[in-house]
């Protein structure tokens, strides 16, 4: 399966040429820029919002709370950015007081017609404070009112833990309730989805970036007319994968100028936490090195299956208008990968996890977060590079087989039938 | 050192498209590969150098399989580009690289190669600096040159790693006649270098000027193949030229052949042979005719190439 030592000479070479051509295009240092922007804005618009979420009546805006109940409000259960004021009165009448006090919110517990509470987050007619966040104090006031009733019926905190702790339902066989118990589903985490998300984010950067590069350079290679004269001192597959590892460096070049943008951005506004309140510090302290070399080894696995197939559609294409096509196409496949590794992050069923953990392509994107999250095992996380492995050296011997006849063809771009007809032929006898 | 190609042969599809094509150069020289457009010239020297796979056949340099690791090739294609946005140099020395020419060494023969097809100033380019003195700028991109000039800097791409054998595919189209007498002038001497050079051309008077030894192909086949000069005596001297300084047709036409004139008083004529032409001769004198020329010569190759095709074709 591994092709022959001659078939790599001069991948050096054209490693070297590529990438010191990609650093001396303008266009490279401008995509840079414009990454570097993004990352440094991403966070300011991230910081901004969580501030104004949070932050949003800070200027000596008053929490007017109008509690006709017997239940007394523990204010520490209430936002700690709004200043807590009790009012008594006529609810009409601090309505109207409102409408000339577009910052403030009123908290309005009353008795409902049909029996029971009613309780109301209320704004001017010209407040500034969002329907969200007035939807969040709400919420807020709701989860006070239910504690305030259970301390009023003498429940200590204890006690109201136990109330409130969560549960599930759900319907079961005789077979999955005798199955181990980590076979079975565990309710949404919120840290998990994290981890999964942000993989798959990098993931799909990492390999619509790299397959438009890779795309991009066989269609220049094809244009270029030079391919004859080259391919007398180099074999298609070197000339590939000497392309393939330079784009690779750009690309991871990019996502290093958004990860160090994010980072110095995020120390100098003092970021702490994502949006949903979940602790940077405390994602990054619970990734070790092994996780690390987990992700690593699997970005570069997805990376060099996805820029292998760029390659091959790059080759397919008809001269340099087919190109936006032929990275359509592979672009398309990275995003089915990315979706499925959103997905599968809600989802808590072990053996969809596993599944779409071993396709080769999708594992790209799920494998090391599902992994991290603890939804797989090592041994799954390794059989899937196995198989991840397994299909990059098949790829590459498909290249080989077919992509030199490819650059040569000039013409209609060439369907798939043609493809595997070039793949059998390219294969008989090699010179 | 020799060249021998065995038995070439591809199809695609359904389709032949180069049939048993055999050759060999035991010593250094030019062979012309010939053929109509689409006999299948590119295709065999794409196949003699690995570049597509064969249905059968092999090429061998010194009994070892041709390939970049037991050659030294350097290949013109007819199909020729540059990097358009790439600078000139840089593409140079990539080439240089990937022929394991070390970047000393290319930069010498570069500048060597730059200074005979004239291409400094696009190579190494010089402007003038804020006191008026001159430094030198990086080299030109690709899309600057024109295509004469792009021609030139792929010549020295095929040449950069001092080739033991030539491949050149149409070296001479599209150029003007000063850079046409260039090339021929650098053919000459890699030549004098006792190189091996593969000539595929359809300039005629070109391959006349440096082949030994042809092959032409038709449609996939070899309808020709030998050396030019013995395939050129096998037709005998059979193309006469003649002016007279009055009308000569009718002794033409006793001697039993058929006039040809396109000018007054010059006849381009088809003889079966020196009996003919002395026949015709004689007759002239006998008529008191003045004659001004009386050239009589083999058949140049153009002529033989649409024959002998034109033969083919009505064969199939």
């Amino acid at each position: 399966m591994l092709p022959n030592k001659e078939e790599y000479g001069g991948i050096k070479q054209v490693f070297t040429f590529s990438l010191q051509q990609y650093f001396k295009q303008k266009a490279t240092f401008v995509m840079l820029l414009i990454m570097l922007l993004c990352s440094v804005g991403s966070v300011f618009i991230m910081s901004a919002s969580m501030k104004r979420g949070q932050n949003a009546n800070r200027d000596g805006e008053v929490l007017y709370i109008l509690n006709e109940s017997p239940y007394a409000l523990d204010p520490a259960e209430l936002p700690d950015y709004l200043i807590p004021e009790t009012v008594e009165g006529s609810g009409e009448d601090w309505l109207d007081r409102l409408n000339g006090e577009n910052k403030n919110v009123l908290l309005w517990i009353e008795p409902a017609q049909e029996g029971g509470w009613r309780i109301r987050a209320c704004t001017g007619e010209d407040s500034k404070v969002s329907g969200t966040e007035a939807a969040r104090i709400a919420s807020f006031g709701r989860s006070a009112f239910r504690s305030a009733r259970l301390a009023a019926a003498g429940a200590d905190e204890e006690q109201q833990a136990a109330a409130f702790a969560g549960y599930s339902a759900e319907a079961v066989t005789q077979k999955e309730f005798l199955a181990p118990q980590d076979e079975g589903g565990e309710p949404f985490d919120q840290g998990r989805f994290l981890i999964g998300f942000v993989y798959a984010i990098v993931a799909f950067m990492l390999v619509s970036m790299s397959v438009s590069y890779v795309v991009r350079a066989v269609a220049e290679e094809k244009s270029s007319k030079l391919i004859d004269q080259l391919m007398v001192s180099v074999r298609p597959l070197a000339l590939i994968w000497g392309k393939i590892l330079a784009a690779m460096c750009v690309v991871l070049a990019g996502i290093l100028v958004i990860a160090l943008g994010m980072a110095v951005t995020r120390t100098i506004l003092g970021v702490e936490s994502l949006p949903g309140g979940v602790s940077i510090g405390a994602v990054l302290a619970g990734l070790g090195a092994k996780d690390l070399l987990c992700i690593l080894l699997s970005l570069l696995l997805g990376y060099l299956c996805f820029s292998l197939l760029g390659g091959i559609a790059g080759s397919c294409s008809a001269g340099e208008e087919g190109t936006e096509t032929a990275a359509t196409a592979a672009t398309l496949l990275s995003l089915v990968g990315y979706l499925i590794g959103i997905f599968t992050s809600f989802s808590g069923n072990r053996v969809l996890q596993t599944v779409v953990s071993l396709v080769p392509m999708i594992s790209a994107f799920t494998a090391p977060a599902r992994y991290i999250s603890g939804d797989i095992s090592f041994w799954i996380l390794l059989l899937s590079w196995v198989i991840q492995a397994a299909t990059v050296l098949l790829l590459g011997r498909f290249c080989a087989a077919v992509y030199g006849a490819l650059l040569i063809h000039r013409g209609e771009k060439i369907k798939l039938k043609q493809l595997l007809a070039i793949f059998r032929e390219q294969k008989g006898v090699r010179a | 050192m020799s060249l021998e190609v065995r038995n070439l042969t591809k199809h695609y599809g359904d389709k032949l498209v180069l049939d048993h094509l055999s050759f060999s150069m035991p010593g250094p020289g030019v062979y012309a590969l010939l053929g109509t457009n689409g006999a299948g010239k590119t295709t065999a020297i794409r196949m003699m150098l690995g570049m597509l796979a064969r249905d059968e056949g092999e090429a061998l340099w010194n009994g070892q399989p041709l390939k970049p690791e037991t050659c030294n090739v350097g290949y013109l294609a007819e199909e020729r580009g540059l990097y358009p946005k790439y600078r000139l140099l840089d593409q140079l020395l990539y080439f240089a690289a990937l022929r394991g020419v070390n970047k000393t060494d290319a930069m010498t023969r570069i500048r060597y190669w730059s200074r005979r097809l004239e291409t400094d100033e696009y190579l190494f380019p010089t402007r003038r600096g804020p006191r008026g003195s001159q430094t030198t700028a990086p080299s030109l991109k690709a899309d600057q040159l024109s295509k004469g000039n792009q021609q030139k800097i792929q010549l020295m791409m095929a040449l950069i790693s001092d080739p033991e054998l030539l491949i050149l595919d149409e070296p001479l189209s599209g150029l003007d006649p000063v850079n046409t007498d260039l090339f021929k002038s650098i053919l000459r001497e890699e030549i004098g270098k006792g190189k091996y050079m593969i000539l595929s051309s359809h300039q005629m008077p070109t391959v006349e000027e440096f082949c030994t030894d042809i092959t032409i192909l038709d449609r996939s086949k070899t309808i020709l193949q030998g050396n030019l000069n013995e395939i050129k005596k096998s037709y005998g001297r059979v193309n006469l030229r003649l002016k007279t300084e009055e009308d000569a047709e009718a002794q033409i036409r006793a001697a039993g052949i058929e006039p040809f004139s396109e000018k007054p008083l010059e006849y381009e004529l088809r003889v079966t042979g020196d009996r003919q032409a002395n026949e015709l001769l004689r007759r002239l004198a006998e008529a008191g005719i003045s004659v001004v020329t009386f050239d009589l010569r083999e058949p140049s190759l153009h002529e033989i190439f649409v024959e002998k095709v034109g033969k083919a074709d009505a064969a199939e």
